[in-house]
């Protein structure tokens, strides 16, 4: 803001300052829209033809080949929000949302809090502790498949041989133990995020804060609340907000673990839409179901943005 | 406490640090992206073919984009085989090539699963596949019906068609849309050792009595063992085996006339027959993957398994080698005594509808049908797949292979299972006209789910029967 | 407790530190350290029951194979490729953005961040057929290029967000303090501003490199031929593969795992750089 009169103070009359001056006038305003301007171009010339023509799909029956689509109008929609699936879908997505965001933050914070001390060999843990999220998916999925598998994984063997339970488990089958299992995966491969968000933040935190604080003789679970909570709470906003979104939406983990069963116990809304599209071949429903985990979405980012958004600011 | 983390830091060095870092990352960045562009990334032309008659009208026709400034055509293919035998059919395409002069044929491999999208894609960005197998036959059938391919009745006619396995050969509203080449069917595995041992009776088994008794008598459960795993994962593949069931006990999904019959007395007995199954199956199969129905068998966790592509060498090789010939294939016993159903695949190769050189690819699809070739394709993965042209296994190419000696039994078994039971689409009464809905590979997800709840959801098997078959009335009217 | 000296306080601190390191370290690579197992061991090991959890013994012939036998060395490079372009594109485009949005004011600065997170509301699965058409309008299909844009594309909106978060961070009274002695604008950003917000910039890079190394929808749709798909479409692939080597498959994860652990350990200083305004 002040940074405007700054420049036209400083400059002289000559015809090149002129157009300099003129550039810089051109600022505040402007400068902000040309600086956003190169994301905002690439974001909607990629997703916005395919939003509007998911849209379009998703108001026709029509089959994943794409050929004869019959309008068929809002009828789609009201279907699918009659149905127990839908229900039972979102139900399911709302409990593995929680529970993996739950999961990750805690043990991110908790993470970060530990690889924020010094000791030897910090480079070496902090890159083991963060490779989890490197790992692709399918790598982890794979690995936790035949960990617990209900047959003749070394989990159940060990949980025998420990006594802590009589038969093996099927982790994967069970109705019970399939979205637990899914949550802890989740929470395994997706933990780093936060720990790496949190971490990077704690850095900015001024050491004088807490130096006075000592000074002042405040216990370390004080300074933990009053100094570094509020500190990590803009971080915190984001990390959550996009762990929400990405989980809700998420598709790898829960089609690779269990595709959305025993039947339709760990079934969530991406993995129904995407089993109506593809498995089912019916693309006008499928994508139905994604515009209206769309409207899903948007409602509860709208709720959390009004109930903690000033940590955003 | 303070000095113990990483709060402070260094002063000046930093900023020198970071401006360094900035432009290496930069001019790294640039080295790297000019080499991309340059080694062999470069970018694709998208291409716009014309208007398609049946297509989703995506696409502004800009001229012909398969075919070259020298007039060379290209001819893309899709397939989804197994990984030997991708190198085969690359040898057979540059042949072709060769062969034809001025074509090129682009070959794409995709997973099993993904090929429908792919397909689909393809066609709605303007740039069809022209030559397809699109893996399973509901996902064949399908992209047929809806119009993505174009009849090969000349192809057929070409040789007649007894040149292939009548089972494989049938068509939609009167005409040939698929040569085959190779397939798989259905078949029990089982494990002769473990089947001595427990005294239970052996394969082949006339009545499903004998075939429970035999799961029955050989599970163990303090040690693990079972005797036949009921898979219930939500998927097609695990549809169908209880729809073989349904069929051999008397039900279907559809009648000749096109109306869905699945609620009847017979799928209820069928899903009965899968529920009391299920008491000699562990709790982990309800959820299997497919790749996990088979290696439990080998480690003596599974006495019997059943799956489609014949890799029973394979794994007897990496599970467990010892087993040489105690893994031996039988069919999918029939209730009582009457004519078992054996589900198979290898619907074969189509012709996009959209393809700007269908004589091309109508000669690249009868050279891919040829007996010789199919023989390769066959050798260079033994025993995994049988043969839907006559005559491969009289070729002596077939049987120099060293796995093909030794596997020889269990392979003639496993063709005579097709020969004799085998069904594609495992369809009506009658093969050569496809239910179109019985092809669908939805359907087999309907059946699952009729299973499913069945034996998860303990509802009464007429109940799931009527259940599902009203969804079904519902998703294809 | 509250009258140890400080040398017992700060041996007491040291044990405790060390223990949670160790703890949650042992803790958290259980399944990492299976994994590695799991590739050295002859596959007919892997199903069996009971389970060895010692293996008999470690070959590396799952790795040799791996490298000899697949394409992994070409899908490293593809995968290598696309990931530093995404970083760089996402970086040069994001920060000059993240920038605007924290120190001007602009017809609708306060919607730019919080519309772009739009794209994460969609389950971009279902939309695939029409950004496969899009993208390959553009000519983007089957391109490194191409793939690293979307990357980018995708990674922009959490990229924005978290690079705001660190600059606006930084408090106004500092960059008002610079501004009173004088210096400009372009000097302000190079000494203040970007080293206060280097770990998140770090941390950006980071997480571009990770989402773009283990992406697997947008390199699935946009790669047709096999020379140039990446790691985790290639690695894939060996599955349902007619022998199914489970051993070679996890060896293949195992490496790929290593680049972005690595950037991680070159990046570490950077990453915790921290609060340097000394230079003025």
């Amino acid at each position: 803001m002040s940074e405007v009169s700054e420049q036209t103070s400083a400059t002289s009359t000559g015809a090149l300052a002129q157009a300099k001056n003129k550039l810089d006038n051109l600022s505040e305003n402007q400068m902000g829209l040309l600086l956003v301007l190169p994301l905002a171009v690439l974001l909607m010339v990629l997703y916005l033809y395919p939003i509007l023509r998911g849209f379009v799909f998703s108001l026709q029956e029509v089959s994943l080949f794409a050929t004869d689509p019959v309008w068929a109008g809002a009828q789609q929609y009201v279907d699918t929000l009659n149905s127990d699936r839908f229900w039972g879908a979102l139900e399911n997505g709302i409990v593995y949302t929680v529970g993996s965001v739950a999961v990750t933050v805690v043990v991110g914070v908790g993470t970060a809090l530990v690889l924020n001390r010094s000791f030897f060999g910090e480079r070496f843990v902090t890159g083991l502790v963060l490779s989890p999220y490197m790992i692709p998916i399918v790598g982890i999925v794979l690995v936790f498949r035949w960990l617990f598998n209900g047959l003749n994984g070394a989990a159940n063997y060990v949980f025998i041989e420990l006594g802590l339970v009589n038969q093996p488990i099927a982790w994967f089958s069970s109705s019970t133990y399939a979205m637990p299992m899914l949550i802890l995966i989740s929470g395994w491969a997706l933990y780093p995020f936060v720990c790496m968000l949190v971490l990077a933040k704690l850095q900015t935190i001024p050491d004088e804060y807490y130096e006075a604080a000592d000074l002042m003789g405040a216990s370390r679970t004080r300074q933990f609340v009053s100094i570094t909570l509020p500190q990590l709470k803009s971080v915190l906003f984001v990390a959550i907000l996009l762990r929400m979104l990405w989980t809700f939406n998420l598709f790898d983990i829960i089609w690779l673990g269990t595709q959305g069963g025993p039947g339709n116990a760990t079934e969530t809304l991406p993995i129904m839409a995407y089993r109506i599209a593809f498995d089912g071949l019916r693309l006008g429903e499928g994508t139905a179901v994604a515009f209206l985990t769309f409207v899903v979405l948007a409602a509860g980012t709208t709720i959390y943005f009004r109930s903690f958004g000033e940590a955003s600011a | 406490m303070a000095g113990d983390t990483k709060q402070s830091t260094s002063g000046s060095s930093s900023t020198n640090r970071t401006r360094r870092r900035f432009l290496e990352a930069t001019g790294a960045g640039t080295v790297v992206a000019l080499a991309g562009c340059l080694g062999g990334g470069g970018d694709g032309d998208g291409g716009d073919g014309g208007d398609g008659g049946g297509g989703s009208g995506e696409t502004t026709g800009n001229g012909n984009a398969t075919t070259g400034s020298s007039g060379t055509k290209t001819i893309r293919v899709i397939n989804s085989a197994y990984e030997p035998v991708q190198k085969v059919f690359e040898e057979i395409f540059s042949e072709f090539e060769e062969q034809e002069g001025n074509v090129e044929v682009e070959y794409n491999r995709v997973d099993f699963a993904d090929a429908p999208q792919q397909a689909a894609q393809a066609q709605a960005a303007g740039e069809p596949w022209d030559v397809m197998n699109l893996a399973s036959p509901g996902n064949n059938v399908t992209a047929a019906q809806e119009g993505l391919l174009q009849p090969i009745n000349d192809v057929v006619d070409d040789r007649g068609v007894d040149y292939w396995n009548e089972k494989a050969m049938f068509k939609l509203d009167g005409d040939h849309y698929f040569a085959p080449h190779y397939g798989s069917v259905i078949k029990l595995n089982y494990r002769v050792d473990m089947f001595e041992e427990a005294g239970a009776p052996m394969p082949p088994f006339d009545n499903w009595e004998q075939y429970m008794t035999a799961a029955e008598k050989l599970t163990n459960t303090s040690k693990n063992q079972y005797g036949h795993p009921v898979f219930l994962g939500s998927n097609h593949f695990h549809g169908v085996w209880p729809m073989m069931l349904t069929m051999m006990n008397g039900g279907g999904v559809v009648n000749p006339d096109g109306d869905i019959v699945f609620d009847s007395q017979e799928t209820a007995e069928a899903l009965q027959f899968v529920k009391d199954m299920d008491q000699y199956s562990p709790t982990s199969a309800h959820n299997s993957s497919i790749p996990d129905m088979r290696p439990p068998l080998y480690q003596g966790q599974y006495a019997m398994t059943w799956y489609s592509t014949n890799q029973v060498a394979a794994d007897i090789e990496s599970y467990n080698p010892d087993l040489k010939g105690d893994v031996q294939v039988t069919h999918v016993p029939a209730p009582k005594g009457n004519e078992p159903v054996a589900r198979m695949t290898g619907t074969g190769y189509g012709v996009s509808s959209e393809t700007e050189h269908p004589k091309v690819a109508k000669r690249l699809v009868k050279y891919i049908t040829e007996r010789e070739n199919v023989t390769r394709m066959l050798t260079a993965n033994p025993t995994a797949k049988i043969p839907m042209v006559k005559g491969v296994l009289e070729e002596d190419a077939m049987w120099e292979n060293d796995t093909m000696q030794e596997y020889e039994d269990l392979y003639r078994d496993l063709v005579g299972i097709a020969e004799d039971y085998g069904r594609i689409i495992a369809v009506n009464e009658n093969p050569e006209t496809v239910n179109p809905i019985t092809g669908r590979a939805l359907s087999e997800t309907m059946v699952v789910g009729a299973a499913q709840d069945a034996v998860l959801e303990d509802m009464d098997p007429m109940d799931a029967a009527t259940k599902w078959a009203d969804r079904m009335r519902e998703e294809y009217k | 407790m509250f009258d140890l000296t400080l040398r017992q306080r700060h041996y007491l601190e040291r044990v405790t530190t060390y223990g949670l390191v160790i703890g949650m370290t042992v803790l958290l690579m259980i399944p990492m350290v299976w994994g590695v197992l799991s590739s050295v061991r002859p596959s007919q090991e892997l199903f069996s029951w009971p389970p060895q959890l010692i293996p008999s013994n470690i070959t590396l012939d799952n790795y040799r194979l791996l490298l000899e036998t697949t394409e992994f060395t070409q899908y490293f490079v593809n995968s290598l490729v696309v990931a530093v372009l995404a970083m760089v594109f996402t970086l040069s485009i994001a920060t000059p953005a993240a920038y605007a949005v924290t120190r001007y004011e602009f017809k609708g600065r306060q919607y730019v961040t919080n519309l772009s997170t739009i794209i994460y509301m969609f389950p971009l699965v279902l939309l695939g057929i029409p950004l496969f058409v899009i993208f390959s309008q553009l000519g983007l299909t089957n391109s490194r290029l191409g793939l690293a844009l979307t990357h980018t594309a995708f990674a922009l909106p959490f990229a924005l967000m978290l690079l705001r978060v660190f600059f606006n961070d930084i408090s106004p009274a500092i960059v008002e303090s610079a501004r009173l002695v004088g210096a400009g604008r372009i000097t302000i950003i190079r000494k203040i501003i970007l080293p206060l917000s280097l770990p998140g910039i770090v941390a950006t890079v980071i997480f571009v490199m990770a989402l773009s190394w283990k992406e697997y929808f947008f390199a699935l749709l946009l790669m047709n031929k096999n020379a140039l798909s990446t790691l985790p479409i290639g690695i894939a692939s060996l599955i349902g593969m007619s022998t199914t080597n489970w051993g070679l498959i996890l060896g293949g994860v195992m490496i790929m795992s290593l680049p972005p652990m690595v950037l991680i350990f070159f990046l570490y200083d950077y990453l915790l750089e921290g609060f340097a305004v000394s230079t003025l």
